[in-house]
Order: structure tokens, then C-alpha cells, then sequence
């Protein structure tokens, strides 16, 4: 396969991750706004606050974050991204991919063009979360278990676990004067944005709290969204492709495989102990290295 | 829909209608069948081929901003019909016309007996844009200069087919018309199975099979690429359309390399050799070694392993000599030279600028012919006559006598013309015809062709530039109308 196009199959996966991802968080915190605005205004800002620090975007409207194309964070722009890199790779992937995304980008660009009123941006919102849901669904149906599976899947589980570690960074950060009420928003928001709350209410019926929530987030092995289960996923498709590539991988497996360690051979007492948003800190720039690693190994020309 | 409301011009030839006007044979059930519908049906079969388009990524982009804006290709859903009699000329002439000019293309980077000869004027072939110098006394493998051929067909006043002109370079539009094949079959599905449609779907095998033809021998299982300048090209859906038919790696500048002699490209595995490359980048911008050094498309080195034989290229560097419009008039003599055949397909009356007479007449009449720039494509460095103002005359005066190697007329021709789906009804709009020509161990005619449409009312042009749209083009099997045997 094509160095070139290797890197934006991998690049495909990530910006539809990152695209659902931020859909999902823009829309969870909307919904949790209508509620709390009028009655807890300081509570709803410090939300929208920590949902903008999450998905590091610039502090702008909900319209803008969605459809400004200059914007480069925007979802309009990942889909963009994510339809320019299936663009190059048409003859690597299914037509099926190809056209549902193209689909999807159409239809996000056709709700740009009628304006932004709330009902549009709800629309949007859903609607390419359930795009990317879809997405997975054809390529899981359509595409050959080859090594572009690998880069694409690899992509997409590096992004849920940045994801995933930024969200549970900014949730685990103290924040002076909490009110109680304030508290138990943040912990639902975050379970909310982790498509979490029916699993997390199995696996600690008692209640919702920042011990139980830190664990489950972090933790969990079973939930396909946790900080855990995306690096070990990650992990393995990274040794799938060093079994795929021999000598070219220059370490890219290690790499992820000490990621996924950390997380097994630690629990969430001794990390709040050294203090959580710390260790998060530190898998993110575990994760960038390896990142880089595969870059140089498989995508540099 | 009121086909009785449709303005046939007597002047030119009507694909669809004849003096009467009656409705052709092989164009009777689709009249009928257009009769039956209302104005809405067809308008929401347009939308639906439209959406199918655009969701198969059928698209160019304008560059009218950064951005760049993706635009679905104007797409007409009435099919154009060919008869097999028709075609079977048109096949023959296409296959005739591109061994001569394969034959030409040979002669004239060897032996030069043509020039020699006295039958084609050295001065217009050596300064000629498309003429490569760096091509004189290579072997090509297996002698094949043009693979790839798109001939354009317009029909004059009395419906008979005449060669517009040889795109022998690196042709496009294939890609539109296999797309527009699939969106049709699905709007049309019950007319297109009562038609008896040749199939097209062998294109990009045949394709595949022309370039394995020129592998070098030393491959056991030849690699082949198409090579594009990026997804940023205006032709990028074709280029990766291809490469899916026919299931070889799209390539651009950045992926290959030459090293010990040969071309590779970079792969997750490694370097990986190539041996056949279908090059969708012109010329100039191939190797900056060689050609231009500022190119940033190609690959460094790249010439020299062709020269080499490491590597096969289609088409080959310098066919352009071959379609420049200088020489176009030739090719009817090339055929009688080098076949001793007469052409099957005639040209349009050509004026050469650069011969005195010929020159002299072209000045005198410009307000009647159609100038063309002889190394212009695309529809643009032309002036049609009997549509121009003064001043635009007087400009090209000036152009000719400056430059008059540059410049061909041409009589301005009634180009046939064709029932078109114009708002919510049918009318006549000149149409040309661009089937491919595939060069490999036999010469093959995929039955079908890219139909282009000059959607603006009275326009002769119908280059996707200058507001043109496009066709499906149904070859059928048979002769409807006519009583067999």
C-alpha cells in the first residue's frame, strides 16, 4: 500500500472519530444548557467552558464550531477533511464508504445553506452522529480486513482515546467552589458525552460520583468509549501492523503497548493519589509520540 | 410531455428527426416513451440523476475562492442514439485513422520518410508545441506512441460524420461516460432494456489490457499506476474512477522515485517497482530533469528510465505533434501513405495559416470561418466568425500575421444538433460525439462515446469550459426501422 495512502486512511478514521466525538459533546451540553441556564447560569457557563477546553476548540457560537468552513476545528471542516482523504483512497475502499461519507457531507453542507436556526443545528448535530455510526456500520460490511483496515481502525481508536483522555481531563480538574449541584452535572455530562449512562448505572448501580465516574471512564474494560478499552484497542491494531509490516515498524507497537499497559497495571485510587489530570497529561503525550512513531514508520516519504 | 412543440431546424442535422419531420426510426420508442410523460416525471428523473451524480462524486471543482466549489457536470438524462450501421463506420474510421497516426508518430521520431517524402511539411512538424525533440530514435515498446485515443465526431448539414479533431495526448472524459451509463440504466431502466444497448463496461479492461501490453518483457507480474497530479485536478474523479476499473494504485509525483535505473514507488512495505504508467500529466511536467524544471507533478529521473526501457509510459512524450491542428489536415493523407487505404472518416476543410494562399484566403473570409489556435484546447483561443464583432476580427488579424504557425480556419459548421432536456422542455442544441480508441494488441472502439452538449441556445462549443454538458450515448445492437436481411 501507498505510504500516501496509508496516512489518509489513518486520517479518514480519525477526523470521522473527532467529527462524532465533538457532535456528541456540542450536542450533550446543549441539551444540558436548556435545563440549567436560567436556573444555574454560573454552573452552565463553567460547562460550555469545560465541553470548549475538551474538544479544544476556540470559544464561538454553536453555528460556528458546526458550519464555519474557515474554522479549522469545525465539524463542517472534519467532515471535509475526513471526505478529502476517502477522495484519495476511492480505489483502496468500498464505493459504499466513499458514497455514505460523501452523502453525509452533503447533507451537512445543504443544512449550511439553510440557515442557521436552532432546529438545523439540532439536526446537524444528530445527524453526523449518526453518520459516523453508520459510516462504521458500512465499512465494517464492505471493506476487506487488509492492512488499509488496520490504518483506518487505528485512526479512529487513537482519536476516541485522545478524545477520551481530554474529556475525563477537564472533568477530573478541581475546580474551586463547586456547588454540589454543579458537581452532578459534570459527572452526567460526562457520562452523556461517552454514550456511557445506561452502562455506567450497571456497573455502579449505587450512585454518580467522581470516584465511581473516574473509574468507569478510565478504567472500564468492557464500554467500547473508555480511556482503557481505546488503548488497548489501539495497542492492538498498532502489533497487527508491525505483524503486517516486519522491520518496518520501528517500535510504533511498543509504543502503544506501553499506553495500554499503563492503564492495566494501575487503578483509580493510586491515580488520584499522584493526581489524575497529571497521569491523563501524560498518556496524551505518550500517545503523541507513538503517534509520531507511526508517522515516521509507515506515512514518511 | 409535447414533443409536437419542438423546433426543428431545417438548416441543420436533427439526430432525432428527419424532413417532415417524422421522427427517426431508431428514435421512435423513445419518443414515445418521452410522450408518455408528463413534464414532471422527466423533471424529477433529472433531479434523480443529478443526486446519483453528485453522490458518486461526479464533480470538477471551480476555483472561484480557496475554497474551491464542487459542481456536478451538466448532465442531459435524453440519451443519444447511434444505429450499428453508423457505428460500424465510425469504427472502422476511428481504427483506420489511429494506426496512421500511430504509424506517424513512429516515423516521425525514426525515420522520417513522411517529411522526407515531401507529404507532411517538416517545418510544421518541428514547430509544432506537442513535438518532443528528446523522443527522436527512441524505441517505444511494442512501436505504440498513442494508446489512448479521443477522436471528436460532429456530424456537417447533410448528418454525415466528420473528424473534428485527434486528442491523442492524454484524453478525458471516459470516466463521464461510464458514470452516466450507471445513473441512466437506473432513470431509464425499461426504455434502456427494450433498446438493445451495447455494453461499455469492458473499458477499464480493455484499458488494463492495452497498458500490460507495453510492460517491459523482464516483469513477471507487471505493476501498473496511473499517475496524477492530485486530487486537486479538475480531472481527479476520472483519474481515480480509472484506477478502481481497472484496479491498479493511483499515483501521484510524491510517491515514486527512480533509483538504480528504474521507477518505484513508496510503499508501507518498502519501495515497490513499477513497470506501466498511465500518466494523466502533460508532458512538460513528467520529469523536471528534462522537461520543466520547476514541475512539481512528476518524478526526477523518470525520461531516463523510460529511454531505458525500465519503464512504460502511455501515452508516450511528444504525441502531440500528432493532434496539433497544423497537422490534423494530413491525416487523410498519412492514411493513403502509410495504409494506401482512403479514409474512411473525412476532416473539416482546413486552412493553414502559415502557407501564403492559404493565409491569404483566411484574412480575406474571417468573418465566415472558425479560427482556431493550434495548440489550444478546451474551446478557448477561437473565434467563430460568423458570431464575432468587428473588433474581435481585427484582433485575430493581428494574432495570424504575427504568428501565423499558430493559427488554422475553418468553414463554420451547422453541427448536428439534438433534442435536450432545456427547463421543462425539449430543444435542439448542437451536440459532438468523443468516442475512445484503445491501442493494444488490437485496436478497440469501446461502442459508446462521451456526447457533448452546448446547453446555451445557438452556442457551437460545446467544451465543459465554455458551458457545455454532456450525454450518455447508446450504440445499439441493431438497425431499428430497417427490415433484416
Amino acid at each position: 500500500m501507498l505510504s500516501r495512502v496509508a496516512d489518509a486512511l489513518y486520517w479518514m478514521g480519525r477526523y470521522l472519530e473527532r467529527a462524532e466525538h465533538a457532535a456528541r459533546v456540542l450536542e450533550v451540553t446543549r441539551a444540558i444548557l436548556v435545563d440549567i441556564a436560567e436556573v444555574d447560569p454560573e454552573t452552565a457557563r463553567g460547562q460550555w467552558q469545560r465541553a470548549l477546553t475538551a474538544l479544544s476548540v476556540p470559544d464561538a457560537t454553536t453555528e460556528k464550531l458546526l458550519f464555519d468552513h474557515t474554522e479549522p476545528t469545525s465539524l463542517v471542516s472534519c467532515i471535509a477533511h475526513a471526505r478529502e482523504n476517502a477522495r484519495q483512497v476511492r480505489e483502496v475502499i468500498s464505493s459504499e464508504t466513499w458514497e455514505h461519507l460523501n452523502q453525509a457531507y452533503w447533507s451537512l453542507e445543504e443544512a449550511r445553506g439553510r440557515g442557521l436556526h436552532e432546529s438545523q443545528i439540532s439536526q446537524s448535530l444528530s445527524g453526523i452522529v449518526s453518520a459516523s455510526f453508520q459510516w462504521d456500520g458500512v465499512a465494517d460490511g464492505t471493506m476487506s480486513r487488509d492492512e488499509g483496515w488496520l490504518f483506518v481502525k487505528l485512526g479512529k481508536f487513537v482519536e476516541r482515546l485522545d478524545g477520551a483522555c481530554r474529556i475525563v481531563a477537564v472533568c477530573a480538574e478541581a475546580t474551586p467552589r463547586a456547588a454540589p449541584s454543579g458537581e452532578n452535572v459534570r459527572w452526567l455530562w460526562l457520562l452523556r458525552c461517552l454514550c456511557a449512562m445506561e452502562a455506567y448505572r450497571i456497573a455502579h448501580p449505587q450512585r454518580v460520583d467522581r470516584k465511581n465516574v473516574l473509574d468507569f471512564s478510565m478504567f472500564d474494560r468492557a464500554f467500547p468509549r473508555t480511556v482503557r478499552y481505546a488503548a488497548v484497542v489501539a495497542a492492538d491494531f498498532a502489533k497487527r501492523l508491525g505483524e503486517a509490516h516486519p522491520g518496518r515498524s520501528q517500535g510504533v507497537d511498543r509504543a502503544f503497548g506501553k499506553i495500554a499497559a499503563r492503564l492495566e497495571y494501575t487503578d483509580v485510587d493510586e491515580v488520584e493519589a499522584r493526581g489524575t489530570v497529571q497521569f491523563l497529561k501524560e498518556l496524551g503525550s505518550e500517545l503523541g509520540e507513538a503517534s509520531g512513531l507511526l508517522q515516521s514508520s509507515y506515512f514518511l516519504r | 410531455m409535447q414533443l409536437d412543440a419542438y423546433d426543428v431546424d431545417p438548416a441543420s442535422h436533427d439526430e432525432m428527426f428527419e424532413a417532415g419531420p417524422l421522427v427517426r426510426p431508431e428514435y421512435r420508442e423513445l419518443a414515445q416513451r418521452l410522450s408518455e410523460m408528463t413534464s414532471a416525471d422527466i423533471e424529477q428523473r433529472k433531479r434523480l440523476a443529478d443526486l446519483l451524480l453528485r453522490n458518486l462524486g461526479v464533480t470538477f471543482t471551480v476555483y472561484s475562492d480557496n475554497a474551491g466549489i464542487e459542481k456536478v457536470f451538466p448532465f442531459d438524462p435524453i440519451p443519444r442514439l447511434i444505429t450499428a450501421r453508423e457505428w460500424e463506420t465510425i469504427e472502422r474510421g476511428l481504427v483506420q485513422r489511429v494506426q496512421a497516426l500511430n504509424l506517424f508518430l513512429r516515423d516521425v521520431y525514426g525515420e522520417q520518410k513522411i517529411l522526407n517524402d515531401g507529404v507532411v511539411d517538416p517545418a510544421l512538424v518541428y514547430e509544432a508545441s506537442g513535438f518532443r525533440r528528446e523522443m527522436i530514435g527512441m524505441l517505444v515498446p511494442r512501436g505504440i506512441y498513442t494508446h489512448i485515443v479521443g477522436t471528436d465526431l460532429i456530424r456537417d448539414e447533410r448528418g454525415r460524420f466528420l473528424v473534428l479533431e485527434d486528442n491523442v495526448r492524454s484524453p478525458s472524459g471516459a470516466s463521464y461516460v461510464l458514470e452516466c451509463r450507471e445513473v441512466l440504466k437506473r432513470v431509464f431502466r425499461v426504455l434502456f432494456e427494450r433498446y438493445g444497448v451495447r455494453p461499455i463496461d469492458d473499458y477499464g479492461d480493455w484499458l488494463r489490457e492495452a497498458l500490460l501490453h507495453v510492460a517491459p518483457r523482464t516483469a513477471d507480474e507487471p505493476t501498473i499506476v496511473l499517475l496524477s497530479p492530485g486530487m486537486y485536478n479538475s480531472a481527479y474523479f476520472e483519474h481515480s474512477l480509472l484506477a478502481r476499473r481497472m484496479g491498479v494504485t493511483l499515483v501521484e509525483g510524491r510517491d515514486l522515485c527512480v533509483t538504480e535505473g528504474a521507477v518505484w514507488m513508496r510503499t508501507t512495505q518498502g519501495l515497490k517497482r513499477v513497470d506501466v504508467i498511465y500518466r494523466r500529466i502533460d508532458d512538460d511536467y513528467l520529469d523536471p530533469v528534462v522537461f520543466r524544471p520547476d514541475s512539481m507533478l512528476g518524478c526526477a529521473g523518470l525520461f531516463s528510465a523510460y529511454r531505458s526501457g525500465a519503464v512504460a509510459l502511455a501515452n508516450a512524450p511528444g504525441t502531440g505533434v500528432a493532434d496539433d491542428k497544423a497537422i490534423y489536415p494530413f491525416v487523410p493523407d498519412m492514411i493513403r501513405y502509410y495504409l494506401d487505404e482512403e479514409p474512411i472518416l473525412e476532416n473539416v476543410r482546413t486552412y493553414i495559416a502559415s502557407r501564403p494562399s492559404d493565409r491569404k484566403y483566411i484574412l480575406e473570409n474571417l468573418d465566415s470561418l472558425c479560427i482556431k489556435q493550434t495548440d489550444a484546447s478546451g474551446g478557448y483561443g477561437m473565434l467563430i466568425g460568423t458570431q464575432s464583432t468587428a473588433e474581435q476580427r481585427e484582433e485575430f488579424r493581428r494574432r495570424i500575421e504575427a504568428n501565423p504557425r499558430s493559427y488554422i480556419a475553418q468553414p463554420v459548421i451547422r453541427l448536428g444538433r439534438h433534442p435536450t432536456l432545456i427547463d421543462d422542455k425539449l430543444e435542439g442544441r448542437c451536440v459532438d460525439l468523443r468516442p475512445y480508441v484503445l491501442v493494444g494488441e488490437k485496436v478497440r472502439v469501446i461502442p459508446g462515446g462521451l456526447t457533448r452538449v452546448a446547453l446555451r441556445r445557438g452556442s457551437l462549443v460545446v467544451n465543459s469550459s465554455q458551458g457545455g454538458g454532456y450525454k450518455d450515448t447508446w450504440v445499439l445492437a441493431g438497425n431499428p426501422g430497417v427490415e433484416p436481411g
